[in-house]
C-alpha cells in the first residue's frame, strides 16, 4: 500500500484570485508543499471581499496555482466593510449602535481582529475537512491574524502542531518601529498565547525574528527566517540589453502606498534630467496605488501622481504573469520602499532576479540593505535628499548604458540563491521531520 | 411594497440623511466637490435637542428638516419644557424682574440651573434618549418620505450610524433604491465642473417637513 502523502491545511486569507502583495508567498508555500508531496487544502478569503471590498482581484494569478492544490473559501462577515445598508441583517437594521458595541465587545473578549469571522468560519471548515480526513500539520499566515487564532484553536481540536507564518508583523510597526497596541491591548496576550503553542513562528527577516525572540523569549528557540524569494514563473532571468538610441527607463515595479518616500524620487528625477544627465530619461510606475481600488484616486492624489509630470508615467497595474514585460522595458528599477531594519519587502528579490541596476530610495537601515549588499548593480544614496538620490540614479543609468554582460551575469547569478522555493526548502523538510516524528 | 420608475436621463439627485451633526463637515465637504459637478443632493437632518451649535449645510443644498418633529416628541419635550426651558424663563423674569436681594438670588438660581441643567442633559437625558433616537426618528422620517422625492432620486446616503433604521427601512420599503453608508464622490468624477466652486450664502431657515 502506497504510503500517505502529509496533509497540510494552510490557513492564507490572501490568496489568488486576490492580487495583494502578499499572495506570492503564499501561492508558492502551497505551490512548493505540493510540489514535495503533500496534499495542501488552502482555505482563503471569499471572492466577494476581492471583488467589492478590496477590488483588489487578478484571475490570471489563480491559474498559476496548482491544480493539486485544493482551495476552500470560507464566508466571513462584513460588518466593517458593509457599505450596502439592505446587506444589513434584522439586528444591525434597527439597532446599529448595539450591533457594533457586540462587534467591538468580540474584539476585546473573543479574539482582537476585523476578520474574526472569517476566522470563525475557516476554524469550522478546517474541523469539517479534518474530521472527513485528518491533517497532520496547520500553517496560518498573517495578517489577517485571525488566522493565527484559527490555527491556534484547530491545534488544540485537532490535536496537531500548528506554525504561524509572520508575512507582515501583527504587534509590531514595521514602519515606525514602534509597538502597534498599547499595553493592555488583547493582542499582546493573543499573540503570547499563540506564540506559547506554536511549534514554530516564521519570519521575513532576521530583525522580526529578533524583535519577536526579544518579545516572547520562551518561543524564541522555535522561531525561524523564511526569507522571501523571487518566483522563476514570474521574472524572466533573460538578459536584455538596453538600445543605445532609446532614452533609459527608470522603473519603479509595485503597489505605492504612502509610506514610500515618492516626493524624494520625484524631485531626484526632476533634478537629474533638468542638468542632463540621461536626457530623455523617463520614470515610470507600474502596479496598483494603495491596495484598495475605493482609495486610489485619492491616494494617487496624495503622492502627487494626479498632474502631469514630464517624463512621469503612471502605467497602472501589470498582472503579476505579465509583469515580465515590465521589467524588460525598464533600464534602471527603483527600489523605493518605507522601510526600516524590519521591512524587506518580496519586490527586492524580484528586482535582483532581473539582473538590472537598482537604485535604492529609501531611510537609511532597512532590512533590504543586507540582501542588496551582494548585488553588484546596487546604486546606494547617501541619504534621501534629492541631490543624493540624483546622483545614485544617473550613476545607475550610467550602469544601465554600459551593459556590461559580466556583471550582469554575477548579479543573475546571486539573485538565484533567494527563489521563492529556495527560501521555503529548509522549513518544508523541518515540516515533514516534524511530521514524521510525531507519527513515530 | 413600493417600486420605483426613475427617469435615468435626468440630473443626478442624491439624498444624504444626517442625524448626527458631527458628520456635518464631511457632508458639506462631500457637497463642494458634487454641487458644482450638477449634482443635486437634498439633505435630510434632524436637527433637534443638541444641533444649536451645529454647523449649517452647504447653501447649494436643499435641505429638509425634522428637528421640530423630533422636539415635539412628549418625551423629548417634556423634558426640554420641565427641565431646562421653564425653568430658565422663570428665573430670567424673576432675575429681571425682582429688585435688591430677591432678583440677585434668582441670577445666582439661574446660574445653579444652567450647571444642573447641563449635567442632568450629559448624564440622565442623553444616555436614555440617544439608544433611542434612532428609532425615533425613523418613525418620524418614515412618515414623510414624500417630500425626499425619492422617485427622482439615484440613491440615499445613510451619513451616520444613528440613521442606519431610517436606511434599513428605506431600503426594504424600496428595492430598487439604493441606499449606502459611502458618500462616494468618485462617482460623479465623469461630470465636468459646471456651476461656481464657491459655496453661497448658507440658506437658513432650513424646510421643515
Amino acid at each position: 500500500m502506497a504510503e500517505r502523502r502529509p496533509r497540510l491545511l494552510y490557513l492564507a486569507f490572501f490568496f489568488p484570485p486576490s492580487r495583494a502583495s502578499g499572495v506570492f508567498r503564499a501561492r508558492a508555500t502551497a505551490n512548493y508543499f505540493v510540489e514535495q508531496g503533500w496534499d495542501v487544502t488552502v482555505l482563503r478569503g471569499p471572492d466577494r471581499f476581492f471583488d467589492e471590498i478590496t477590488g483588489a482581484r487578478d484571475d490570471a494569478m489563480t491559474d498559476t496555482v496548482d491544480p493539486r492544490v485544493e482551495v476552500a473559501a470560507p464566508e466571513m462577515d462584513y460588518f466593517r466593510w458593509e457599505t450596502d445598508v439592505r446587506e444589513y441583517g434584522r439586528f444591525r437594521g434597527n439597532f446599529p449602535g448595539a450591533a457594533r458595541a457586540w462587534f467591538n465587545w468580540k474584539q476585546e473578549h473573543v479574539f482582537p481582529d476585523k476578520y474574526q469571522g472569517w476566522g470563525t468560519a475557516a476554524l469550522r471548515e478546517g474541523l469539517r475537512r479534518h474530521r472527513k480526513d485528518p491533517f497532520d500539520l496547520i500553517v496560518a499566515t498573517g495578517n489577517p491574524f485571525a488566522s493565527f487564532g484559527s490555527a491556534w484553536a484547530l491545534s488544540k481540536l485537532m490535536r496537531r502542531p500548528f506554525v504561524v507564518d509572520y508575512r507582515d508583523s501583527w504587534t509590531l510597526d514595521q514602519f515606525k518601529n514602534a509597538d502597534m497596541f498599547p499595553p493592555e491591548h488583547p493582542a499582546w496576550k493573543w499573540e503570547r498565547r499563540i506564540l506559547r503553542s506554536a511549534a514554530a513562528s516564521l519570519h521575513v527577516n532576521d530583525a522580526m525574528r529578533a524583535w519577536h525572540a526579544g518579545k516572547y523569549p520562551e518561543a524564541a528557540d522555535r522561531m525561524q527566517v523564511v526569507l522571501n524569494g523571487w518566483d522563476p514563473d514570474v521574472v524572466s532571468d533573460e538578459q536584455s540589453s538596453p538600445d543605445e538610441d532609446r532614452p533609459l527607463s527608470f522603473s519603479f515595479v509595485g503597489t505605492l502606498t504612502h509610506v514610500q518616500p515618492i516626493g524624494s524620487l520625484l524631485e531626484a528625477y526632476r533634478l537629474m534630467t533638468e542638468r542632463g544627465d540621461h536626457a530623455g530619461a523617463q520614470l515610470d510606475f507600474y502596479g496598483h496605488i494603495g491596495f484598495f481600488a475605493k482609495t486610489e484616486a485619492d491616494l494617487k492624489a496624495d503622492l502627487g501622481l494626479d498632474k502631469e509630470l514630464p517624463g512621469v508615467t503612471v502605467r497602472g497595474p501589470v498582472p503579476k504573469p505579465a509583469i515580465a514585460t515590465a521589467y524588460a522595458a525598464s533600464d534602471v528599477l527603483v527600489f523605493m520602499t518605507g522601510g526600516s531594519k524590519y521591512v524587506t519587502t518580496g519586490k527586492v528579490f524580484e528586482y535582483m532576479a532581473t539582473g538590472k541596476p537598482i537604485v535604492s530610495v529609501h531611510e537609511k537601515g532597512c532590512a533590504a540593505e543586507e540582501l542588496l549588499r551582494g548585488y553588484p548593480l546596487w546604486f546606494e544614496p547617501a541619504s534621501l535628499d534629492p541631490e543624493d538620490v540624483a546622483a545614485a540614479m544617473a550613476d545607475a543609468g550610467d550602469a544601465a548604458r554600459k551593459s556590461d554582460p559580466d556583471t550582469a551575469a554575477r548579479a543573475r547569478a546571486y539573485a538565484q540563491s533567494f527563489t521563492r522555493y529556495a527560501a521555503l526548502a529548509p522549513f518544508e523538510q523541518w515540516s515533514r521531520d516534524l511530521v514524521a516524528k510525531r507519527k513515530g | 411594497m413600493d417600486t420605483i420608475e426613475r427617469d435615468l436621463t435626468a440630473t443626478r439627485r442624491e439624498v444624504a440623511v444626517v442625524f448626527k451633526k458631527g458628520v456635518l463637515p464631511r457632508v458639506n465637504a462631500y457637497l463642494r466637490e458634487v454641487a458644482p459637478r450638477g449634482v443635486e443632493v437634498t439633505v435630510l437632518v434632524a436637527n433637534g435637542p443638541g444641533w444649536r451649535k451645529a454647523e449649517k449645510v452647504d447653501g447649494r443644498a436643499e435641505v429638509l428638516s425634522i428637528g421640530r418633529r423630533e422636539n415635539r416628541q412628549p418625551g423629548v419635550w417634556i423634558y426640554m419644557m420641565v427641565v431646562e426651558r421653564a425653568p430658565r424663563a422663570v428665573l430670567k423674569r424673576l432675575e429681571h424682574r425682582l429688585p435688591g436681594k430677591a432678583g440677585r438670588a434668582a441670577g445666582r438660581a439661574r446660574g445653579i440651573h444652567r450647571k444642573a441643567a447641563a449635567k442632568i442633559r450629559k448624564y440622565v437625558f442623553w444616555p436614555v434618549y440617544r439608544p433611542l433616537r434612532p428609532q425615533a426618528l425613523r418613525r418620524i422620517a418614515g412618515r414623510r418620505v414624500e417630500a425626499l422625492g425619492l422617485d427622482r432620486v439615484d440613491r440615499v446616503c445613510i451619513v451616520d450610524e444613528g440613521a442606519v433604521p431610517f436606511g434599513w427601512m428605506l431600503a426594504n420599503r424600496y428595492p430598487d433604491l439604493e441606499v449606502t453608508r459611502l458618500l462616494d464622490k468618485s462617482r460623479h468624477e465623469d461630470l465636468p465642473v459646471t456651476g461656481p466652486t464657491a459655496a453661497p450664502e448658507v440658506r437658513a431657515p432650513y424646510t421643515r417637513i
